[in-house]
C-alpha cells in the first residue's frame, strides 16, 4: 500500500495529481449523497428531494467533463509513467462509473416521483430500504478504498456486490408473487422493481470502482476474473 | 573551568616541547624531536576525536568516553547540554502527550489539519464518528474521506462563523455538528459533535405540536362543516339533521378522547410513582377488557386468554387496566378480519410477562423503536379509519415505567406482532391457595 505517491521534481505535477484526486472524490461525495437522497425520497414519498436529486445530476455531469479534461491535460503535459499513469487512467475510468451511478440515482428519483403519486400500500419498500443501504455503503467504501489506496477494502466491496445480486434476485421473486396475487398491483410493483434494478446497477458500478482501485494499487487488471482470482492478486502484494 | 583546561593544554604542550627540545638540542636533531612530539600529539588528538565521534554516533546515550585535557572539558560540556536537552525533551513530550490525551478524552471528534488540509492528528471520537483509521489516515486530505458536499463547501469557504450539520459518514442515523477553528499558519482543527439526540428531541417536539393541532383540527373541521350546512339549510329534513348530529357526536367524542389521553399522559408524566399498590388477579380484568374490546370492534375477532391464576400482579388497577386495554384494542383493531388475539399472563425464572399477540400484517423493523412516540403512525392513512388517537402506546409506555416494567415489541412481517409487558419478579406474588 503505497500511501505517498513519490514526489516529483516538479511540485506542480504533484499538485495536479492531488487536485484531480480530490476533485474525483468530491464528485464521489456528491454521487454518494444523490443515491442516499434518492432512496430517502422514495421511501418518504418526498418529491421535493427527488427533484433536487435530478437537478444535482447536471452538476455531476459537469464535474465528469472537467475531471476528464484534467486527466487529458496531465497526460498531455506530464506524460506520466508507472504509478502516475495508472492513477490517471484509473481516475478517468472511475469517473465514468460515478457518472453512471449518478444517472441511476436520477432514475430512482424519477420512480420516487411516480410512486409518491400512488398512495397504495408500499410493497417492496423494505427491500428497497435494505438494498439501498447496502449499495450506499458499497459506494462509500469503494471511494474510501480509493482515497486510502487500500486494495483489501476494495476487494471486500467487490465481494459485497455478490450479496447485493442475491438480495436483488430474491426481492424480485417475492415481488413477482405479489403481482400474481393481484394484477392491479402490477404497475406499482414494476416501479419498485425498476428502482431495485437501479440500485443493483449502483452496486455493480461500485464494484467496478473497486476493481479500478485494485488496478491502480496493484497494477493488475482484475476485471472479469472472478472473486477468487481477485483475492489472490490482492494478497500477492 | 574552560579557561583552566585551555591553560593546562598549552602548558602540557609546552612541557612536552621542552622535554623534547633538551635531547634534540644536545644531539642536534631539534627539528626531528619537535616533529616527533607534534606527530605524537596529533595522533593522540585524532584518537580522542575518534572516540568522541564514536560516542556521538551511538546517539550519545551512554556516558562519554574517558578523556583528558581539552577533550575532557569539551565532553563534559557536551554531556551536560545533552542531559539538559533530554530533560527538556522529556518534559515537552510529557506536555504534548498530556495535551493529546486531553483531546483524546474529548467526547467530540477532533481532527487537526495542516495548511494543505491534510490530516495530522485525530482523536478516538473521530475514529468512531467519522470513520477515520488510525494511523493510516494521517497525511490524507480530510475532504477525500469526508466527502459530504455540504462539508466540502463549508470547509473551502473559509468562513467558519456558523456551525454545519451533516449526517455522519460512518454511523447510520447519526448527525454531527461541525465546527472548524483556525490556528497557527493555516492549520485547522475540525470538531464534530454528536447531536443525534438533540436533533431527535427537537424533531419530536415540533412534530408533537404539529400533530396535536392537526388531530384536533380534523374533527373540528367536520363539526364546522355540518354546523354550516345546518345553519344554511334551516329547513333540512329530520333524517339529514339526525345524520349530521350523529356525525358531529362522533367527532366530538374523538376530540374528547384525544384530550382525555393527553391529560392522562401529562398526569402520568407528572406523578413519578403511584400511591396505591394492590395485588391484582388479572383474569377478571382481562375478561372485562375482552368484552369491551369485542363490543368496540365491529368485525370478526377472537380473543383468547391464557392466564396463570396463581400469579398476582402488584400495581395500580386502573392504570394497568388502561395499559392492557390499549394493547388488546390495538391488536384487535390493526388486524384484518378474522383476527386472532392471544393474551397471555405467565412468568419464567427472571420476569413475568403479559403478552398480547396477533396474527396481523406485522410491523417493519425500523418502525418499532418509534412506536411509543406520541402520534407516531406506521401508516398515516389509517388514523382516520380506525379512529385511534395516536397516544395509546405512549400511555402504555408511561404506565409500565411506573411499574418498573418495559414494553417489548416483536414483529414479523406477514406473521404477526407480539407486544409484551415485562414485569420484574418483585412485582409478582404467588397465590398459595387457588381461588
Amino acid at each position: 500500500m503505497e500511501r505517498e505517491l513519490q514526489n516529483h521534481i516538479s511540485q506542480q505535477y504533484d499538485n495536479d495529481l492531488d487536485q484531480v484526486r480530490a476533485h474525483l472524490l468530491e464528485m464521489g461525495g456528491r454521487v454518494e449523497n444523490q443515491v442516499r437522497d434518492a432512496v430517502r425520497a422514495l421511501l418518504e414519498a418526498d418529491s421535493e428531494v427527488a427533484l433536487k436529486v435530478k437537478s444535482d445530476d447536471d452538476d455531476v455531469n459537469d464535474m465528469e467533463v472537467s475531471i476528464d479534461e484534467e486527466c487529458a491535460r496531465i497526460i498531455a503535459l506530464r506524460q506520466p509513467i508507472a504509478t502516475d499513469l495508472r492513477l490517471v487512467i484509473g481516475i478517468s475510468k472511475i469517473v465514468v462509473d460515478l457518472e453512471r451511478i449518478g444517472d441511476e440515482a436520477g432514475k430512482i428519483a424519477t420512480q420516487a416521483i411516480n410512486l409518491s403519486e400512488m398512495v397504495d400500500s408500499p410493497r417492496g419498500y423494505s427491500e428497497i430500504r435494505h438494498i439501498g443501504n447496502h449499495v450506499t455503503y458499497m459506494v462509500r467504501d469503494a471511494l474510501d478504498a480509493f482515497a486510502r489506496l487500500d486494495a483489501e477494502m476494495a476487494l471486500s466491496v467487490a465481494k459485497e456486490d455478490k450479496l447485493v445480486d442475491q438480495e436483488y434476485a430474491s426481492a424480485v421473486r417475492s415481488l413477482i408473487t405479489f403481482m400474481m396475487e393481484d394484477p392491479r398491483n402490477i404497475s406499482q410493483i414494476l416501479n419498485v422493481i425498476w428502482t431495485l434494478r437501479s440500485l443493483e446497477r449502483v452496486g455493480d458500478h461500485a464494484r467496478n470502482i473497486a476493481e479500478h482501485v485494485i488496478y491502480l494499487v496493484k497494477g493488475r487488471d482484475v476485471r472479469h476474473v472472478g472473486l477468487k482470482k481477485m483475492a489472490e492478486e490482492v494478497e500477492k502484494g | 573551568m574552560r579557561k583552566i583546561s585551555w591553560k593546562t593544554e598549552f602548558r602540557n604542550i609546552l612541557v612536552f616541547m621542552a622535554l623534547a627540545a633538551v635531547p634534540g638540542f644536545f644531539f642536534d636533531i631539534l627539528p626531528w624531536t619537535l616533529l616527533l612530539v607534534a606527530v605524537g600529539y596529533l595522533g593522540w588528538f585524532i584518537r580522542q576525536l575518534w572516540q568522541v565521534q564514536e560516542w556521538l554516533k551511538d546517539g550519545a546515550n551512554s556516558y562519554p568516553p574517558e578523556a583528558h585535557g581539552l577533550f575532557g572539558a569539551v565532553l563534559d560540556d557536551l554531556y551536560r547540554q545533552q542531559r539538559i536537552g533530554r530533560a527538556e525533551r522529556q518534559q515537552l513530550e510529557a506536555d504534548l502527550k498530556y495535551l493529546e490525551d486531553s483531546y483524546t478524552s474529548l467526547l467530540d471528534a477532533a481532527v487537526m489539519l495542516n495548511e494543505d488540509g491534510a490530516i495530522r492528528w485525530f482523536n478516538k471520537a473521530a475514529v468512531d464518528y467519522l470513520g477515520l483509521r488510525y494511523p493510516d489516515d494521517t497525511g490524507l486530505l480530510l475532504i477525500t474521506l469526508l466527502r459530504n458536499p455540504d462539508f466540502i463547501r463549508y470547509f473551502e469557504s473559509g468562513n467558519y462563523h456558523e456551525y454545519l450539520q451533516i449526517p455522519s459518514p460512518h454511523v447510520e442515523g447519526m448527525y454531527l455538528q461541525i465546527h472548524i477553528t483556525c490556528f497557527g499558519e493555516g492549520s485547522r482543527i475540525v470538531l464534530a459533535r454528536d447531536i443525534t439526540e438533540t436533533n431527535r428531541l427537537q424533531q419530536m417536539r415540533k412534530e408533537f405540536v404539529a400533530n396535536v393541532s392537526h388531530e384536533l383540527r380534523t374533527p373540528l373541521t367536520v363539526i364546522n362543516g355540518y354546523l354550516e350546512t345546518l345553519s344554511d339549510h334551516a329547513d333540512a329534513d329530520e333524517i339529514m339533521r339526525r345524520r349530521a348530529i350523529e356525525q358531529m357526536l362522533i367527532q366530538s367524542h374523538r376530540m374528547e378522547n384525544l384530550i382525555k389521553d393527553l391529560m392522562a399522559l401529562s398526569r402520568l408524566e407528572v406523578s413519578s410513582t403511584i400511591a396505591e399498590h394492590t395485588a391484582i388477579a388479572l383474569r377478571p380484568m382481562l375478561e372485562i377488557i375482552r368484552e369491551d374490546v369485542l363490543a368496540a370492534v365491529n368485525k370478526k375477532c377472537e380473543i383468547a386468554i391464557e392466564c396463570d391464576d396463581n400469579l398476582l400482579l402488584e400495581g395500580n388497577p386502573s392504570q394497568l387496566h388502561s395499559a392492557f386495554a390499549n394493547l388488546v384494542t390495538n391488536a384487535a383493531k390493526y388486524t384484518a378480519d378474522n383476527s386472532q388475539v392471544i393474551v397471555k399472563w405467565y412468568k419464567d425464572e427472571s420476569q413475568a410477562y403479559l403478552s398480547v399477540g396477533d396474527n396481523g400484517d406485522g410491523i417493519e423493523a425500523h418502525h418499532i423503536p418509534r412506536l411509543t412516540e406520541r402520534f407516531y403512525r406506521v401508516d398515516n392513512s389509517r388514523s382516520l379509519e380506525t379512529g385511534g388517537t395516536g397516544l395509546g402506546l405512549a400511555i402504555v409506555k408511561h404506565i409500565l415505567l411506573h411499574h418498573e416494567a418495559e414494553l417489548k415489541i416483536e414483529s414479523q412481517l406477514g406473521v404477526g406482532s407480539t407486544f409484551s409487558c415485562v414485569f420484574p419478579l418483585m412485582r409478582v406474588h404467588q397465590q398459595a391457595h387457588s381461588a
